[in-house]
């Protein structure tokens, strides 16, 4: 599956929020989005997944025109992992993952035992098959997210977008969500915050300025330290970790002076 | 160690079939309300102040169904078909209906304190069956009129409502309970304006009684809109059912999972106006039904609207029945209202929610 976005623009009251955006993700890949509060990052993953109405330019995925698909055709085709909200109602874990199906059933379609297995594979995969009764009300912030992703898993589509799949959540966790999306194999573009674990764990990065993309590439070539004072104002030593073999960043704010 | 190791052992494999404890839950509250309206309309029937007994019933409405005779007297057939049958079947399809009401307003507000009555609905509701009583609006409509009015009344609420609640396309509750209170008075003042400048006598009396609720008076042809837009309105709604449960998480999720928002939204906004007018046409105003009935369900079978909507549509039926027997026998032979009756069961329910429920509001 291999997404294309093409000079995508949205605005509101004449002001373009994004503006000429060209990004694209290659099947297999992991890309992460990368881009302060307020850079666009979010109002450009809604209009991949079709929330909002682009006012500019196109999408494809596969060639097909994904803004002019019918919505249960594009959510075959791609799952969307996305900030948690609270919500008032109970669910338990499995409904919730369930729901993953809903685009492959028309009215009266009852679930069927392939549709209880693909979610037990799904709860498998993010290691949360033993809370399947729980309510997913009780459960804390990385194992909703998990459950999320499971549901996303279930929806059985090739392209997968997460936003901040890691927000809030402990460093513990955060790298256990970032390794089940990586081994996961999928096609996936990821909106991210923490510079370090998008250097670490992506193929490709972009990185969003005041709704532009101003960097495109390998976490090397877009995570410089150059790159890093102009987006996000912040001085930063940028250096390969040899144990790693990753691009790992010092942050060097105002108190803290460096005494090299 | 011993002890864990033979519960590894037994674990029941991870691919069976779920163990769907809700579901099995469901099946068998519906397994058993669905013979338990049956007794209640039967024993409802048999309550009043002429005895006849649960076989006179039976033999009563399959002779006026086949037209076979029996040994019942004119007088008894008469208050079973005409004045007992036909208030106990509409105080079941109102109840019925209420619930359904109070599930798809829930479902469409994301909000679980959400009811046709809170929210202003239930107003809208009466203004405009009291302008077709008091100053024959929509008389081209004959005897649908009332039921127009109150339709269109119903949708003009909800729609005040929710654009009121809307801010930057988002649904904010808070903003939906202060808009439906707003909405709620402002219908109010001018459903009374209207009342109190009409001058015939008996007209205030009239309306008030209709406003509290009520079932009293009930014939064959009140039941036929409502019943009618019952079943039209559960079939659609379980047909929609999988995106209700989408709907419930968040507009974002129900999009990403294939659901047109909007148009469902739309689409639900008008089915909830036409069952809540066409059912408020007929009893008049009853609160706090829509609100209890899907709540205690959800409480026993969970939140998925597959068999939220239909285990509520049967516990609404069941209440709204026994709630009418209680309400024309407690001071017998004097009538309450119905409606006064949901409401004080409700009102604490409401309180009692609202305090287990902290960030709903």
């Amino acid at each position: 599956m291999t997404l294309a976005v093409h000079r995508v623009g949205w605005s509101v009251d004449a002001q373009w929020i994004i503006d000429d955006i060209r990004l694209s993700v290659e099947s297999g890949a992991f890309v992460g989005l990368l881009g302060p509060n307020g850079s666009g990052k979010s109002t450009l993953l809604r209009c991949i997944y079709r929330s909002l109405k682009p006012d500019a330019g196109t999408i494809t995925l596969d060639g097909a025109d994904l803004l002019a698909m019918p919505p249960r055709d594009a959510a075959r085709r791609m799952a969307v992992v996305l900030q948690e909200t609270p919500i008032q109602f109970d669910f338990t874990v499995q409904e919730m993952v369930l729901m993953g199906r809903t685009p492959h059933k028309s009215a009266f379609d009852q679930d069927t035992i392939d549709d209880w297995e693909i979610v037990a594979d799904a709860l498998a995969q993010v290691n949360m098959l033993d809370f399947n009764e729980r309510s997913f009300g009780t459960l804390s912030g990385g194992e909703k997210q998990r459950v999320l992703i499971a549901r996303a898993l279930a929806q059985q589509s090739q392209f997968l977008v997460l936003d901040e799949p890691t927000n809030h959540l402990d460093i513990r966790y955060q790298l256990e969500i970032l390794d089940i999306v990586r081994e996961l194999r999928v096609t996936t573009l990821a909106a991210l915050h923490d510079l370090n674990l998008a250097a670490l764990y992506c193929d490709r990065l972009y990185a969003l300025s005041e709704g532009r993309v101003v960097a495109s590439g390998a976490p090397d070539e877009v995570v410089t330290a150059d790159l890093i004072y102009d987006v996000y104002g912040v001085r930063a030593d940028v250096a390969t970790d040899p144990r790693t073999g990753r691009t790992h960043i010092t942050y060097f704010p105002t108190s803290v002076r460096a005494s090299a | 160690m011993l002890g864990r190791q033979s519960l590894a052992t037994t674990a029941p494999s991870k691919r069976k079939a779920p163990p769907e404890r809700k579901a099995a839950r469901a099946r068998l509250l519906i397994a058993v309300l669905a013979p338990f309206i049956l007794l209640s309309i039967t024993l409802a029937v048999i309550i009043g102040p002429v005895e006849i007994s649960p076989l006179t019933v039976w033999e009563i409405v399959f002779g006026k169904v086949t037209g076979a005779e029996g040994d019942w007297s004119k007088a008894q057939a008469n208050i079973v078909w005409l004045i007992r049958f036909p208030r106990v079947l509409l105080a079941g399809v109102v109840g019925a209906g209420l619930a359904v009401i109070g599930v798809v307003m829930q479902a469409v507000t994301r909000n679980p304190l959400a009811d046709p009555f809170l929210l202003g609905i239930s107003s809208g509701a009466a203004l405009g069956a009291v302008s077709v009583l008091l100053i024959g609006a929509f008389a081209g409509f004959g005897i649908y009129a009332l039921s127009v009015g109150a339709f269109l009344g119903a949708l003009l609420a909800f729609a005040l409502v929710f654009s009121l609640a809307l801010q930057h396309g988002r649904l904010l509750p808070t903003r939906m309970i202060l808009a439906g209170v707003a909405v709620s008075f402002m219908f109010s003042s001018v459903t009374s304006f209207i009342t109190l400048s009409d001058d015939s006598s008996g007209a205030a009396r009239r309306v008030l009684f209709w406003m509290l609720g009520g079932l009293s008076g009930t014939q064959w042809e009140d039941l036929t809109l409502p019943a009618l837009a019952l079943v039209l309105g559960i079939v659609y709604l379980m047909a929609q059912s999988r995106a209700l449960n989408a709907l419930i998480i968040g507009d974002e999720t129900a999009t990403t999972l294939g659901i047109e928002v909007h148009r469902l939204r739309r689409r639900l906004l008008v089915v909830a106006s036409l069952l809540t007018g066409l059912i408020i046409a007929v009893s008049g105003a009853i609160g706090f039904v829509g609100l209890m009935m899907p709540h205690i369900v959800r409480l026993i079978v969970g939140a998925d609207h597959r068999r939220v909507l239909p285990v509520s549509l049967l516990a609404g039926a069941v209440y709204l029945i026994w709630v009418d027997v209680i309400a024309r026998t407690l001071f017998a032979p004097e009538e309450i209202p119905v409606g006064i009756i949901t409401s004080l069961c409700g009102a604490p329910f409401f309180l009692w929610l609202m305090r287990r429920n902290k960030d709903a509001l």
